[in-house]
């Protein structure tokens, strides 16, 4: 049974919640576009610091599974003497959440201060709404009440909705509303599940001693409500055969928001599967379990494999992307610490690894004026500083010990492996495929013969955006990273080899929630037959 | 059998009191139709201003009714309750917002403000009458009184043809299922002995004076089908909805908007009190076909909309959808649906009207062509207020966090849901995931970049801003903390229920 405290006395969960749209609106009343600039950045920043806090004021815990930093207010949680609807504001973090909180800090600020010299058009409105969508993530993570959870889960998708369809790419119409077909679509099974958790609990707390986790669904109820989860967080991950909007959601996203969709978003899914699937249907996780790693094993190498076959970066990264996500749920669907384990770590290593190369998509487009790898050639010669840090995070995504990437897959194979041998072998093919299609990313783009950049059309679209919202762009940048590009990287180099040498930070945070997650897990009934596969 | 009234009539002052609201918005009818007689009120702020007077004053009233009310006056005929007074809360809040948004409109189409501000008034008696009622007899009447005011008001553009069709139409077709509900009345009277509420509770519940044969007789049965038939054709449920798009489209803008949100308002509220209150012992005999009708409501509303090209026709169909899920908590019969239908109707008067106010702004800047939901494009670009509000309004109907819509609808379902009526939950959200296509379709077209780029539009009319940023406050306020205005909700339908001696 989860049991929640707050040792700080100050609800800090909540500043860092809600300071991202304070910040929105300010920087709505402020006169100036300028100021706007400055404030939001700073914003993000200041929110990133105190989400820092978060990870200093996380204690290792003893032998409960507890939601540090709590904080809970009244709501709507009862309509006297009409019905308990067991809606709280109710915030805390465990081992997991506590990690993608911070992650969720860094990379929007990231993101945001991205977006200050990547987006020129409307840039206070694209400020206001990723503040916003700061907030909802931020909700996300740190919610313990599966109605709240909810609340952000949906509310991720409103300005998404307009940062996909105002700053997208050509095809933006159909992304978006394919995008959020998909996802509206799992989240509102996900609410059908919700509703029959009430009904049969009475309550939407996960912790304390009447909460959900304390009080288990029998095993024959719990396979419908899972796979109404089950389907919401595998869209958004993107598991296999849910993935098909990725691809294209990704590729029209201006890349601030990118950072957000693919290195947070997609978090999401993931923690979703942990938090939720795992610990509220254990039983119907465990009869899941060869399903969904089918499932996963299919995506990564079919992602894989379109990965090497793509011409255009964009989608070559969002494919990798989509095949690492799969390595994620296979580890989570280990169902042991080590696998666990190994998919908390490559959370972080994926949403850090993800942003670099998007980020390096964003700068080479703006460069060459291209996202077609048959166009590109011999950059690297041209512009070495850009070659060398791309270089870092190809290296990283195709997992080189030493760099985080490598910690966090190792771990996941190893906990797959000790469930089944096959799942485990099989999926290691990845790897190899995941060489591949980087040292072919950089080499065809970075190598080779030198080509000339295509050039812009002489007169600015009727729709001309910045130099980086390809391809409306009015000019391209000729020399080498700028000082602001290179600043994005530091941080993000900074991690990745921080986290290659050092895991353990976070494993050791993780452990004891993952470890009592297992418990639950081992310890759940069994349905006898016919339960699922 | 002859009903004899030997009782000489007594009118208490109480009885006047319990139905303050009622008669001051008659008095600023009267004021309103004789000071246009008198001293032609030709200025539209002088009859807007007086309007928006009337209803003030009968929110004080009904503020005041809200903590001195009284269960029965006027011979057990209207029941000021605290459910009563909930919806006069939603009725005034939506004449307000209909007074504000209609000054410009006036002054595109070139109508008479006075006649129109005192029929838009006495409607509003007629639905504040109808809310409070607990007599069939007291339903009927407030109902054609609503109507009466309404048929006129949806031919009030005399000028367009359109709306002359419309007036005619409702007229028409809702005169026909007025005779409907009658009938059902008069039956359920000859089976029940009784046109009172309560009493057919009672009887029904084989209480005193009643035979145990009344619950048997197929003339209840059929009395009951026969009211469905016209309470469903007043809220617009499929399949009695067809007139709703011709006379949604082609009434003027603000009386659309108006009766969009009242006349379902008042009519759900006597529909509750006849069908979860009166008709409550034989829930068994008309669940199933409410619950067909609210899902055949849910479907086809959702699925016609999405090929619209009108907004008014959008939000019509839209109406018929938000109608279908308000039937789904009606179906829940327990008190967490009542709640809910009452939240339902708060949150509806903020993002329903809202969504008119930017109609009736958009067609008074842009003439007929502005209810084509093509004009919108580029909106954001033109006037990026209009839009925002607009964005928060279509949201808030699809039924996202953070806004009215969605917690009025999470309640509708979990009633349902706590009635173990899950199907009608399912269906529910999957049908409001049809509804997020054509609703964000609008937000996206107002995305589109405008054909002829950098023109901006003329600024938003002062009362129609206005209204629109009190709609959009209301619809996220009630999003985000709902609490004290449920607490309302929930005072009211506890009121309802002990006098009917439920828990």
């Amino acid at each position: 049974m989860p049991i929640t405290t707050n040792t700080l006395h100050i609800p800090l969960l909540t500043i860092i919640l809600l300071l991202p749209s304070l910040g929105a609106a300010i920087c709505w009343v402020v006169p100036s576009v300028r100021l706007a600039r400055l404030l939001a950045p700073a914003v993000a920043i200041i929110d990133f610091i105190l989400s820092a806090f978060v990870l200093v004021e996380f204690h290792l815990t003893g032998s409960a599974w507890e939601f540090q930093l709590a904080d809970r207010r009244d709501w709507i949680e009862s309509l006297p003497g009409i019905a308990h609807l067991g809606i709280t504001y109710w915030l805390g973090v465990d081992g997991v959440s506590v990690f993608l909180v911070v992650l969720t800090g860094l990379m929007m600020a990231i993101a945001i201060a991205a977006a200050t010299f990547m987006i020129t058009e409307r840039l206070r409105a694209f400020l206001i709404l990723m503040l916003f969508l700061e907030t909802a993530l931020f909700g996300v993570f740190m919610a313990i009440n599966l109605f709240l959870f909810f609340v952000f889960w949906e509310a991720m998708l409103i300005p998404s909705y307009f940062l996909l369809g105002v700053w997208g790419e050509g095809r933006r119409f159909y992304a978006t509303m394919k995008f959020l077909v998909y996802t509206i679509f799992g989240s509102f099974l996900m609410l059908v599940g919700i509703f029959y958790l009430w009904s049969r609990t009475g309550t939407l707390d996960m912790a304390g001693p009447s909460g959900l986790v304390a009080h288990p669904l029998d095993p024959t109820a719990q396979t419908w409500v899972f796979l109404a989860f089950t389907l919401a967080f595998a869209i958004k991950l993107p598991l296999f055969p849910l993935h098909s909007w990725a691809p294209d959601a990704y590729s029209e996203s201006p890349v601030p928001f990118l950072i957000a969709l693919a290195g947070i978003m997609s978090k999401a899914g993931a923690f979703g599967f942990i938090r939720y699937c795992v610990a509220l249907f254990p039983t119907a996780a465990h009869n899941f379990q060869a399903l969904i790693s089918i499932l996963a094993i299919i995506g990564m190498l079919y992602a894989a494999g379109l990965a090497l076959v793509q011409t255009d970066i964009k989608r070559l990264v969002a494919y990798s992307s989509i095949s690492h996500m799969n390595l994620i749920v296979l580890g989570i669907f280990a169902l042991n610490a080590t696998g666990i384990d190994g998919s908390v770590l490559q959370m972080i290593n994926h949403s850090v690894i993800i942003s670099g190369l998007f980020l390096a998509v964003a700068y080479i487009t703006a460069r060459t004026g291209t996202r077609l790898l048959p166009q590109m050639g011999g950059l690297g010669r041209r512009w070495p500083l850009l070659m060398w840090l791309f270089f870092v995070f190809v290296l990283a995504g195709l997992d080189l010990p030493g760099l985080g990437s490598f910690s966090g897959e190792f771990l996941i194979l190893l906990g797959v492996f000790r469930e089944n041998a096959w799942y485990a072998s099989i999926a290691a093919v990845t790897v190899i495929l995941a060489a591949w299609y980087m040292i072919r990313f950089f080499q065809d783009s970075m190598n080779g013969p030198e080509k000339e950049p295509i050039e812009p059309a002489a007169e600015p679209a009727a729709d001309a955006g910045s130099v980086y919202q390809f391809p409306v762009f009015q000019r391209l940048i000729r020399g080498d990273l700028l000082p602001g590009e290179i600043l994005l990287y530091v941080p993000l180099v900074l991690l990745i080899l921080y986290l290659g040498v050092k895991p353990v930070t976070v494993t050791r945070r993780v452990d004891p929630t993952v470890a009592r997650l297992v418990t639950l897990v081992r310890s759940a009934p069994s349905p006898g037959l016919g339960g699922g596969p | 059998m002859m009903l004899v009234v030997s009782v000489p009539l007594h009118v208490t002052l109480a009885d006047w009191g319990s139905i303050l609201p009622e008669l001051v918005v008659t008095g600023g009818f009267l004021v309103l139709l004789l000071a246009d007689a008198f001293i032609p009120v030709r200025r539209t702020e002088v009859a807007t201003g007086i309007a928006l007077l009337t209803i003030l004053l009968a929110f004080l009233a009904a503020m005041n009714l809200w903590s001195h009310g009284m269960a029965a006056s006027l011979y057990d005929t209207v029941s000021s309750d605290k459910f009563a007074v909930f919806f006069d809360f939603v009725i005034l809040v939506s004449a307000a917002l209909t007074a504000l948004l209609s000054p410009s409109y006036i002054r595109y189409s070139h109508f008479d403000p006075g006649e129109f501000y005192a029929l838009i008034l006495a409607s509003a008696v007629g639905m504040m009458f109808m809310a409070a009622a607990i007599s069939l007899m007291v339903i009927f009447i407030a109902l054609e009184l609503l109507s009466l005011a309404l048929y006129i008001l949806s031919g009030f553009e005399r000028s367009r043809p359109e709306s002359q069709e419309a007036g005619f139409k409702y007229f028409l077709l809702s005169s026909f299922a007025s005779a409907f509900l009658v009938y059902g009345m008069a039956m359920v009277y000859g089976a029940t002995g009784t046109t009172r509420i309560l009493q057919i509770a009672t009887c029904l519940g084989h209480g005193a004076g009643c035979s145990a044969a009344a619950s048997a007789s197929p003339l209840l049965y059929i009395g009951v089908g026969l009211m469905l038939v016209g309470f469903a054709f007043k809220v617009s449920i499929v399949p009695f909805h067809m007139w709703t798009p011709d006379v949604y489209q082609g009434a003027p803008t603000p009386v659309t908007a108006f009766m969009s949100v009242t006349t379902k308002a008042a009519v759900f509220a006597a529909f509750i009190r006849v069908f979860n209150f009166a008709l409550a012992p034989i829930e068994s005999h008309w669940y199933g076909v409410v619950w067909a009708l609210a899902i055949v409501t849910m479907v086809v509303g959702n699925i016609v909309a999405l090929v619209q090209t009108s907004m008014k026709r959008l939000l019509a169909y839209s109406g018929i959808a938000h109608a279908g899920y308000i039937l789904v908590a009606l179906a829940a019969d327990n008190a967490l649906g009542q709640t809910s239908v009452a939240f339902y109707f708060l949150a509806y008067a903020f993002m329903n009207i809202g969504a008119f106010v930017v109609v009736a702004v958009m067609e008074s800047q842009e003439g007929p062509v502005g209810d084509e939901i093509a004009s919108y494009r580029g909106l954001f670009y033109r006037n990026p207020s209009l839009a925002g509000a607009t964005a928060v309004f279509m949201f808030s109907l699809a039924g996202f966090p953070l806004t009215a819509g969605f917690v009025a609808k999470y309640l509708a379902f979990s009633a349902a849901v706590q009635a173990h009526h899950t199907d009608l939950a399912i269906i529910g959200v999957l049908t409001s995931l049809i509804s997020i296509y054509y609703y964000l379709r609008v937000v996206y077209v107002m995305l589109r970049r405008p054909e002829v780029p950098g023109v901006q539009s003329p600024p938003t009319p002062a009362a129609a801003d206005l209204a629109a940023w009190i709609a959009v406050a209301g619809t996220i306020g009630l999003g985000i903390i709902p609490t004290g205005f449920l607490n309302l909700a929930t005072q009211s339908v506890t009121a309802i229920r002990y006098i009917f001696g439920l828990p």
